[in-house]
């Protein structure tokens, strides 16, 4: 038996069926149910930080505001810190408290060192309290601290460490750190869980697809307890976040649906934990699960600038958890290629250079300006009411590479200055508000391209509309297509088929004889294509589009949009 | 080559040569869903090349996070634990497979599951062939002395 043997037969081992258990079909019929039913609670949430989340001015009702006098608009330094210089230090917001602790002093390994183990991992840690201007010490951590999520409940923060997933805990009351334990059955796994505040209880999320529970940590007994299975089901990038008394958990469909089912809206469901009953929320129609949903005492806020699985979308979403609505935030202020954008979740600032930021209260884009000299490139920062509390992390010289090298102890101070808006306010999630021509989706297979598209078609400059239209192929002709569509769309595929709607699978030449004719990249809706002729390419010929709606996720169907129809010469 | 199309014909064999890598089909699932997200949001650009390497590639890129994290390859599964050595040379393999550097792991599974060639494997990874040739070395040796593979030639 040859060695290829040996891994084909140890490739099936055991192997699990693939999962069907999301067809597009059951999930049409579930969102059917839920919008049945009265939406009720919260939503939603996301996972993997890999994406390009914004700043997220968070302000939650209630939330005492800094005061003017004493911490004035604009950028102001803060005094010298008690803490050695240090990267990726924790920052965590606890009242008007704004506490850094652990981080590295030493470089990060190299991204092709995988086993490699950053060297001058730090314990201590400090508070800086922006009503009175003055930095603390805090007591150390009995171990390293690592990088991972945090999660404030009451006064205590909870510190997950990545990797080995150890837990701790820091009273910021008696300033005293405790282990504690880690919920059930998560260790090694790939996806680390997420700590969320709810109900004044701490949650633990899985992000993975498997099935492994959500728990809830009672602090009293030292123990995690199963959440009851929430109805969404398996679900893609799991996430969660905290909402008032209800713990939301946000998911996808499975990859297998991308362009059938729309997987990567947003579905949600929330857990009342008072009542510890789960209510499925409506399915967004635009929003995607990404990483930094926060709670701003009304509705789950998420501003991002980028996304990593679906292309540009917009700026960001907001749900109301008890109406069950989403809305869409508008796009954030352009960024210019070179401006140095470094996100995580709801952290960022990019200095030096302008960084867009979302105002949850004011429910729009604003823009922050350069932090003063000695603040670092990459610090460690928090919101603390109204101000970005920004302290310690490194500058990297060549800005090429990815981590820091400089490592900075200065920190300052943000507030928000007015007349920095740059767009309007979110608007509601609108159902897409029509079709044109050939996009209905023919065939079996459910179409989720809603979006209004229109085009125009010039050919030499003239415009041409329907009806057929002779060419001779020994001709160079100039034919100029815009697609201008509601929404942010792109056309990944463009040819002159035989027929109406006809495609040939396979790439060039495939198995009809229909031949891909190439665009340099994908159109942009708004901007002109020019299409070329291939001496292939005579007799009678439609020419069809694929395009792709970003936002949904979908796109017509293979069939394609049909734009034109010709007759070609072999001249 | 549509996304759909791509998925339905290859999920099954990503998912595959994802569980050599990691010996742990939930793992192996997830990595490769993540991939396939991954590869989705460029699949305008991939889907005229070739996407399967792209898809590939994003697979490997993510063992190689998750290794970073520490989030590889935790403990053995439950039923790979439960497993009798020397019975089953499968579960030998996986088992040896675990224990090897990711390095040496990946260019075994894309040599004898993926069945590329040394330099396309130099492409893929984007190492010199002379550097697959030693992973491999390496890795078989390990197989050799799990009594593995025992009569196949680096």
């Amino acid at each position: 038996m040859s060695i290829e043997d040996l891994f084909q037969r140890t490739s099936v081992l055991n192997e699990p069926a693939v999962p069907s258990d999301v067809p597009a079909r059951v999930a049409q019929d579930r969102r059917k149910q839920r919008r049945a039913r009265t939406a009720v609670a919260a939503s939603m949430l996301a996972v993997i930080a890999v994406v390009g989340a914004a700043v997220l001015v968070v302000h939650p009702r209630g939330t005492r505001a800094l005061p003017g006098a004493t911490v004035p608009a604009g950028w102001s330094d803060l005094p010298a810190s008690p803490l050695s210089a240090r990267r990726d230090a924790r920052a965590v917001a606890v009242g008007s408290r704004a506490y850094f602790f652990g981080g590295w002093a030493g470089e990060p390994c190299p991204a092709v060192l995988g086993d490699c183990v950053s060297p001058g991992a730090l314990l201590d840690g400090a508070w800086y309290d922006v009503e009175t201007a003055v930095w603390h010490r805090m007591s150390n951590a009995p171990d390293e601290l690592g990088s991972g999520g945090t999660a404030v409940v009451g006064s205590t923060i909870y510190v997950e460490r990545d990797g080995d997933q150890a837990l701790m805990a820091y009273d910021t009351t008696t300033d005293h750190w405790t282990d504690i334990p880690e919920p059930a059955g998560l260790q090694g796994r790939f996806y680390n869980y997420e700590l969320v505040s709810a109900a004044g209880r701490l949650f633990s999320c899985y992000g993975g697809s498997e099935g492994y529970p959500d728990q809830v940590y009672d602090a009293s007994r030292r123990s995690w307890s199963d959440v009851p299975p929430d109805p969404l089901g398996r679900s893609l990038l799991r996430s969660c976040a905290g909402a008032g008394g209800l713990f939301v958990v946000m998911g996808t469909r499975y990859a297998q649906d991308i362009g059938t089912a729309g997987p990567l809206y947003a579905r949600a469901a929330a857990f009342d934990v008072a009542s510890q009953t789960w209510n499925a929320l409506p399915d967004s129609k635009a929003n995607s699960t990404m990483p930094g949903w926060t709670w701003d005492g009304t509705e789950l806020v998420q501003a991002y600038l980028e996304a990593p699985y679906q292309g540009p979308l917009p700026g960001g979403g907001r749900l109301n958890p008890v109406t069950g609505s989403w809305s869409v935030l508008p796009d954030p202020p352009s960024v210019s290629a070179a401006f140095d954008l470094r996100v995580s979740g709801l952290r960022i600032k990019a200095a030096p250079g302008n960084g867009p930021a979302y105002d949850t209260r004011e429910q729009r884009w604003t823009t922050i300006p350069k932090a003063p000299d000695g603040v670092t490139q990459y610090p460690s920062e928090v919101w603390v009411g109204d101000a970005l509390v920004a302290w310690g992390g490194g500058s990297h010289p060549n800005s090429r590479r990815t981590f820091a090298t400089e490592l900075g102890s200065s920190g300052a101070m943000y507030r928000l200055e007015p007349g920095t808006v740059h767009q309007d306010t979110a608007s509601p999630e609108t159902p897409h508000v029509g079709r044109t021509g050939s996009t209905t989706c023919p065939g079996t297979k459910p179409c989720y391209f809603d979006t209004n598209v229109t085009y125009e078609l010039t050919l030499d400059g003239k415009h041409i509309s329907g009806g057929k239209h002779t060419l001779d192929a020994s001709r160079t002709y100039e034919l100029e297509l815009t697609v201008n569509a509601s929404r942010r769309v792109s056309v990944t595929r463009y040819w002159f088929g035989e027929s109406s709607g006809a495609i040939g699978i396979g790439g060039e030449n495939g198995p009809t004889g229909i031949r891909f004719l190439q665009t340099g990249d994908q159109l942009t809706s708004g901007s002109p294509i020019r299409l070329q002729w291939h001496p292939a390419v005579t007799g009678h010929r439609f020419l069809s589009l694929v395009i792709e709606d970003h936002v949904a996720g979908g796109r017509t169907s293979q069939e394609g949009l049909t734009v034109g129809e010709f007759e070609i010469s072999a001249g | 080559m549509l996304f759909e199309e791509y998925v339905a014909a290859r999920y099954v064999s990503l998912r595959r040569m994802a569980f050599l890598l990691c010996g742990d089909w939930a793992e192996a699932e997830d990595l490769v869903q993540e991939s396939l997200l991954r590869s989705h949001a460029k699949w305008g650009r991939i889907h005229r090349d070739d996407p399967h390497a792209y898809v590939r590639r994003a697979v490997l890129n993510g063992a190689h996070n998750w290794r970073r994290s520490r989030r590889l390859c935790g403990p053995l599964p439950e039923w790979l634990q439960a497993a009798p050595a020397h019975v089953d040379d499968r579960l030998d393999l996986i088992a040896a497979l675990r224990k090897l550097p990711l390095e040496q792991r990946e260019v075994l599974v894309l040599r004898y599951f993926e069945q590329l060639s040394e330099r396309e494997i130099g492409a893929e990874l984007g190492i010199p062939t002379g550097t697959v040739k030693s992973r491999a070395a390496r890795g078989l040796a390990a197989l050799r002395s799990a009594g593995l593979c025992e009569e196949v030639q680096a």
